[in-house]
């Protein structure tokens, strides 16, 4: 308990024995660190592997430094890329003429992003580095060589020999490998393009580094063409000799029925079949002749329909209208004979390639205006005859009882082809307003027919008054009923 | 100190005001383990040591916070003038949070290599936070009140004789086989070694409230919430007995303790310095 005692008494911090206790800790580890210098703060072993027998700042490996931590930290600031290439001359050389891979990293001041140290002595910076190196920094991604042919995953020694630090590619690495898996294609690749295969392949595609403005050169990849697999014009691995002629890819179709001669360009272009052009404009059938094939796609007997089933002749803008009549007799021979009686062999006229009857115009042949103009057509052509179908009125307007037989059949005298009121009455000589008050209705004075007329409806005196006056005149009652004969104009008989 | 130990339907418990159940272990713990869990994920993907931004970035975290557990706690303590910032006792809390957290991730920072000056950091730390855990055990080997502040001897036996008269009143309407049973229980006895009966206080306390539940499961006339509430008293009295016992004996050992905690922390804390200054220096890490 005595001991108890003794320390109970003392403080934690400001009593002797704390302090001497806490200085001498202090000042113990602190003497430590002095003499271990740099190791104190080590987090780990500098590397000791060496691939160069050559030394780079008069040591061979890192770990020859170890305690010096100053040859690679710069006080505040860490790593600096200026104190590596104090001993790595070599890779200060490539940075400054632009040469080497390093010349090509985005942040080529942090090399201790590749480089790790302070891994251990066994520690390899060069291969971890390598673990996460982007191949493609060298103009040949290795994004398609993960794998071989035969599904092993591929090293470094695969392409390369290396010797140190330096990898150089085997001349027939890439030949030999391909030619596993496709002997044929590669023969004749090599043997027309020979085995500088980075000279065109980066990895990425198939020929990246051989551009589009190269291929123009030759010939001009735009259009269908730009999207096109490379085989599909250099089949068989052939790249040269390859005709640059449509037709020597493209056959012409069976459309054209050989009326278009081989030169594609001259209506149609690489952005697509359609739309072609005809004589540098483009073609629209319906548009451009005013005739639609959207009725014209196969012929009677199925067969597809070609420009040269209407257009025979050696110009395919040649047409004649006899072809028409020849095709479509094959199919109704009673029916064109009648169709071309009454109507010609002037098909365009009346036909446009989408109905029956589309450019037809009835008023060659008849007026359809008035009350005509709104008849559905089978109003007069029943059964769709059109043939005989009269033009007269009386074909269709059989003559009303009022007019008691007496109007004759030439209607147009009278009526028009707005309605059937009002009526012209050319013949009736009585003034219609001859007692000034306005044309009155004909009921008025033909109460029963037009043949029969009274002016008793409207005149007050009676028939005994008008006898007795006429008398003196010495006009008898058979001749009172004739009251037009003395009063053609309804005014005072002068005579 | 003690509220009367009521007999009627609707008992009230007994609460002594020294009674203070820590959770910060438990929680402590609980944060160690996500910590844990964190770390695995990102080891799985990198190697998180300490010159990578997450393993530098644990490390700062956990100086940090074992900064704050030395600095913080140890202030409130002494510091009167702090009175306002709450009871030393969520202090203490604290104190053992960060003390148990700062280290772990101070440990995940090291990636586990334990070389040159960090890895005395990190044995020196190791060193501390155990003998943070035995000062722990030492400090709850005192009765303190609900504020924290030690309670004296006569504060306990007047405690301890505030439940005796409460067990006695309860015994008054038992028969004699339950008054027999609970005297016995109650019965006070005295270790000669206080120091024994400091270290294997929570043994001691375990094995008398198993000879309690024993000796209350016999009597059938007990209500299961009776039966509780007398295990409770009866636990806590033994409880403030043995702390009488050991009073002096832990404060003794407890302001010993801290001659040998304070000087090693302090150094630990030199170490850190001395380590942080490097790493700034040599623009490791974060700095680089």
């Amino acid at each position: 308990m005595r001991q108890y005692r003794l320390l109970e008494r003392q403080h934690p911090i400001f009593s002797p024995l704390a302090l001497i206790s806490t200085i001498i800790l202090i000042c113990g580890l602190a003497g430590w660190v002095t003499v271990a210098g740099g190791q104190a703060f080590s987090p780990g072993g500098l590397s000791a592997v060496n691939h160069d027998s050559e030394p780079l700042g008069e040591v061979l490996t890192h770990a020859e430094f170890e305690t010096d931590c100053n040859q690679c930290h710069a006080p505040f600031k860490g790593i600096e890329a200026q104190r590596c290439e104090r001993c790595h001359t070599n890779i200060a050389q490539q940075l400054q003429t632009g040469q080497g891979i390093h010349s090509r990293f985005e942040n080529v001041t942090r090399c201790g992003d590749c480089h790790q140290e302070h891994k251990g002595r066994s520690f390899d910076q060069f291969a971890a580095a390598l673990v996460d190196f982007d191949h493609g920094l060298t103009d040949f991604s290795l994004e398609k060589h993960v794998f071989d042919y035969q599904d092993s995953r591929m090293a470094c020694t695969t392409c390369h020999q290396h010797t140190g630090r330096k990898f150089t590619l085997m001349a027939s690495a890439c030949a030999d490998c391909h030619q596993t898996a496709a002997a044929d294609f590669m023969t004749a690749h090599t043997a027309a393009y020979g085995r500088q295969c980075l000279d065109c392949h980066d990895g990425h595609d198939t020929i990246a580094a051989f551009t589009l403005a190269a291929h123009a050169e030759v010939f001009e990849l735009t259009g269908v063409h730009a999207s096109t697999a490379c085989e599909k014009c250099h089949n068989d691995g052939q790249f040269k000799g390859i005709a640059s002629e449509c037709v020597a890819c493209h056959a012409e179709p069976a459309a054209h029925a050989q009326m278009f001669g081989t030169d594609c360009i001259a209506c149609h272009t690489p952005a697509g079949w359609l739309p072609a052009t005809l004589e540098a404009v483009p073609f629209d059938h319906a548009r451009d002749t005013g005739f639609s094939l959207v009725t014209h796609s196969t012929n009677f007997d199925g067969a597809a329909f070609t420009c040269r089933t209407c257009h025979p002749g050696s110009q395919p803008v040649s047409f004649n209208e006899s072809l028409c009549v020849d095709c479509h007799r094959s199919a109704g021979a009673e029916f064109m004979a009648g169709h071309i009686a009454q109507f010609g062999q002037n098909c365009l006229d009346c036909h446009h390639g989408t109905g029956e009857m589309a450019n037809f115009d009835h008023n060659q042949v008849w007026p359809l205006d008035g009350q005509h103009a709104a008849l559905a057509c089978d109003s007069c052509h029943i059964n769709k005859i059109y043939q005989g179908t009269p033009t007269d009125c009386v074909g269709c307007h059989a003559e009303p009882a009022i007019h008691a037989g007496l109007f004759g059949t030439t209607c147009n005298n009278c009526h028009t082809s707005q309605g059937w009121q009002p009526a012209r009455l050319t013949q009736h000589t009585f003034p219609l307003d001859h007692g000034e008050q306005g044309e009155i209705e004909c009921a008025t004075c033909h109460p029963a027919t037009y043949t029969e007329y009274t002016c008793y409806n409207c005149h007050e005196h009676g028939p005994a008054n008008t006898e007795r006056e006429h008398r003196e005149e010495g006009i008898t009652p058979p001749q009172l009923l004739a009251c037009a004969q003395c009063h053609p104009t309804g005014q005072e008989a002068v005579n | 100190m003690t509220q009367a130990f009521i007999t009627d339907n609707r008992p009230s418990i007994p609460r002594a005001a020294t009674a203070v159940k820590p959770y910060e272990l438990e929680f402590s713990l609980f944060i160690v383990v996500i910590l844990c869990g964190v770390y695995i994920a990102y080891e799985l993907m990198a190697e998180p040591s300490g010159g990578h931004p997450f393993g530098h970035s644990l490390g700062i975290l956990g100086t940090i916070l074992m900064v704050m557990t030395e600095a913080l706690y140890s202030l409130r303590k002494r510091s009167s003038w702090l009175n306002w910032a709450g009871p030393v006792r969520y202090w203490l809390s604290f104190h053992i949070f960060t003390g148990i957290v700062g280290p772990a991730l101070v440990l995940m920072h090291t990636g586990f290599e334990f070389r040159g000056l960090a890895g005395i950091t990190m044995l020196l730390t190791l060193i501390v936070v155990g003998s943070g855990f035995i000062g722990r055990y030492l400090y709850t080997a005192l009765p303190h009140t609900l504020s924290g502040v030690t309670s004296s001897h006569q504060e306990i036996e007047a405690e301890i004789h505030t439940i005796q008269a409460t067990l006695s009143e309860f015994q008054a309407q038992k028969p004699e086989q339950f008054q027999q049973v609970v005297a016995q229980l109650s019965q006070r006895t005295l270790r000669r070694n206080p120091t024994l009966t400091l270290y294997g206080r929570v043994f001691f306390q375990w094995r008398y409230r198993r000879q309690v539940r024993r000796a209350l499961r016999q009597l059938e006339q007990l209500e299961a919430s009776q039966r509780q509430q007398l295990e409770q008293l009866l636990a806590r009295k033994r409880e403030l007995e043995r702390q009488t016992e050991m009073l002096e004996t832990a404060r003794r050992l407890l302001r010993s303790w801290h001659i040998l905690h304070v000087p090693i922390g302090l150094t630990l804390f030199f170490s850190v310095a001395v380590h942080v200054a490097a790493t700034m220096y040599y623009g490791a890490g974060l700095f680089n």
